[in-house]
């Protein structure tokens, strides 16, 4: 669910960053985009390595 | 040019759109993750190729999503793994899908299927 919710985020910002005519907002999709990539990793790897039961 | 920015437009709106329906419709946890990640895929692809040719005389933007499909193309299929693999490791259940006359067979022999 987080993956899609930082897809769906993502495409919004890149359409906003053509709508505003602005690099800088591309630029800040780009590093969302690698956040969103490592939260979906490290939440994964949090919930293998049992999560809140430990 | 604008034929085709509509063209793929319209197309990352209909996968969007299915894979939403794929999300509330599938009900087991592997099928919708994967689905998902898919369709989020290839949605975020087509909107993106779209975007870059609107701009696609001026080289900062060009550079910019070409960065941007790459990463997602590398990223998304990655964290989809790492999703179901850490869902598999802890136990989530694949759920089995019985024939119409095993179910039958077995409603009949709990008494719940008269006939």
């Amino acid at each position: 669910m987080i993956n899609l919710i930082s897809a769906k985020v993502l495409m919004f910002m890149a359409v906003f960053a053509i709508w505003e005519r602005s690099n800088l907002i591309l630029d800040i999709t780009i590093a969302y985009s690698i956040v969103g990539f490592l939260t979906i990793t490290l939440l994964s790897k949090y919930i293998m390595t049992g999560g809140r039961e430990k | 040019m604008t034929p085709i920015i509509i063209f793929l437009l319209v197309m990352s709106w209909i996968f969007i759109a299915f894979g939403m329906v794929a999300v509330f419709k599938l009900k087991n946890l592997y099928t919708r993750i994967l689905s998902a990640a898919t369709i989020d895929t290839v949605g975020s692809l087509t909107i993106l190729i779209a975007l870059m040719l609107v701009n696609i005389t001026d080289y900062n933007y060009v550079i910019r999503f070409i960065l941007l499909i790459g990463f997602l193309l590398i990223t998304n299929p990655i964290s989809a793994h790492v999703n179901i693999r850490s869902a598999y490791l802890t136990g989530v259940e694949i759920r089995r899908i019985k024939h119409k006359g095993v179910l039958e067979r077995e409603a009949r022999e709990k008494g719940e299927l008269y006939g």
